[in-house]
């Protein structure tokens, strides 16, 4: 009978190895989502707090070929409803209305980074162009290429009044890699959509 | 073989010892990796676990993807605020955690690659076949998903493209294999169950 209990012995050593090397795996892992689990995120790729403004950044302004078009001092955000463009400067954003925001960067790659952002809430720069709260969007970056350089948002998107064309981080303005001079944040997309640098948003329906 | 020249019946000769000797070494580096924790329990215990972290990566990782390209009718809540980090970070977790309890499973599962004749029928065939396709994808599914966490790419292909249609992969192969073996996992379930089959006490064998 001692052959069993042997048996019983290391087949409980090993389960027991295999559940402390997942948990244990899991738990250098989650601190790039779970703030309180940060010290512990040794197998995270990101730090929380590392990047400008206290927050990673995945795309840089030089890697997206943005860094002349988004520090030019005539650069305005076209909002086109229905074929017609109407044109923001930046001057123009901060005389309107400006919220706070705090919204989480989440990254596909698993990370993320909750902040607070201060801008123009979407809904209320498509009813200044007429169009309805509720409205699909198309939103264009300036950078030129990239997989994410137009994407599309849903109507609900717009509609929550979380959504904002950000122009500042933390109290200052945004840096240049956080997609200086305006970039879209809204509630629970990935942070790839988050579209930094903004230059057009389309009313689609 | 009522036509007996002396050709087809070397042959033959020659088929037959050589699967003869192939037989002997099957069983003896099945009789080497004979191990007490190799037990179709244990494949169980790991098996539902890994089962679970599968399941986690598939359900938010499909959210993650229509999030992205969502079909023409889809609408997505915008509450939580931290609805994606959550889900997306339980991707991450869940996947990464995967790699030890694959790695586990089929550590306790892999001297049944040397089952001896390796198939016996087409069913056995298509088994063995869809659980080669089951390790491979699942095996390329979450390396590939560790090295995008890093952001790195020694690939020439979309990573995102590819993580998907793998995706459909693993889990089909992964529910033809449940299917398959529904009849031992049930057995084995529970562990009192699992052990009056497998026996406390002296095994079949005669091993104990």
């Amino acid at each position: 009978m001692t052959g069993e209990r042997d048996a019983r012995l290391s087949r409980r050593a090993f389960l027991t190895t295999v559940g402390v090397g997942t948990i244990g795996l899991g738990l250098l892992t989650a601190g790039q989502t779970v703030d309180a689990l940060a010290p512990l995120a040794l197998f995270a790729p990101r730090r929380v707090g590392a990047g400008p403004q206290g927050l990673p950044v995945n795309r840089t302004a030089e890697a997206a070929a943005v860094r002349d078009l988004a520090l030019a001092p005539d650069w305005s955000l076209e909002v086109v409803h229905q074929g017609v463009p109407s044109r923001f400067g930046l001057d123009d954003l901060r005389a309107l209305e400006l919220v706070e925001a705090r919204l989480p960067i989440a990254c596909v790659e698993g990370w993320s980074t909750e902040a607070t952002w201060r801008g123009v809430r979407v809904r209320d720069l498509l009813a200044l162009v007429g169009a309805p709260a509720r409205s699909a969007c198309r939103i264009a970056s300036l950078e030129p290429n990239g997989p994410y350089a137009v994407t599309s948002m849903g109507a609900e998107y717009a509609a929550d009044p979380g959504t904002l064309v950000a122009i500042e981080l933390g109290g200052e303005p945004l840096d240049l890699d956080h997609g200086y001079p305006a970039r879209l944040i809204a509630p629970a997309r990935p942070g790839v959509l988050q579209t930094k640098w903004l230059r057009t948003i389309e009313v689609v329906s | 073989m009522t036509e007996s020249t002396t050709r087809p019946r070397r042959r033959a000769g020659i088929v037959d010892r050589a699967s003869r000797r192939l037989e002997e070494r099957a069983a003896g580096i099945r009789r080497a990796l004979d191990s007490p924790v190799r037990t179709t329990r244990t494949a169980v215990v790991v098996g539902r676990l890994l089962g679970l972290a599968f399941a986690v990566c598939f359900a938010t990782g499909l959210f993650s993807h229509f999030l992205q390209d969502p079909l023409p009718w889809m609408r997505f809540p915008t509450v939580p605020a931290d609805l994606y980090r959550w889900t997306q970070g339980a991707h991450v977790v869940a996947g990464t955690m995967s790699i030890v309890l694959l790695a586990a499973k089929l550590w306790t599962v892999y001297p049944r690659l040397f089952a001896w004749p390796p198939v016996t029928s087409l069913a056995s065939f298509l088994e063995r076949a869809s659980i080669g396709v089951l390790v491979a994808s699942a095996g390329l599914q979450v390396a590939m998903g560790l090295l995008n966490t890093y952001q790195w790419y020694p690939w020439p292909f979309d990573f995102r493209t590819v993580h998907f249609a793998l995706a459909w992969v693993v889990a089909g192969s992964l529910a033809i294999h449940v299917a398959v073996k529904l009849p031992e996992i049930r057995r084995h379930w529970r562990a009192a169950d699992a052990e009056e089959r497998s026996g406390a006490g002296p095994r079949e064998d005669g091993a104990s």
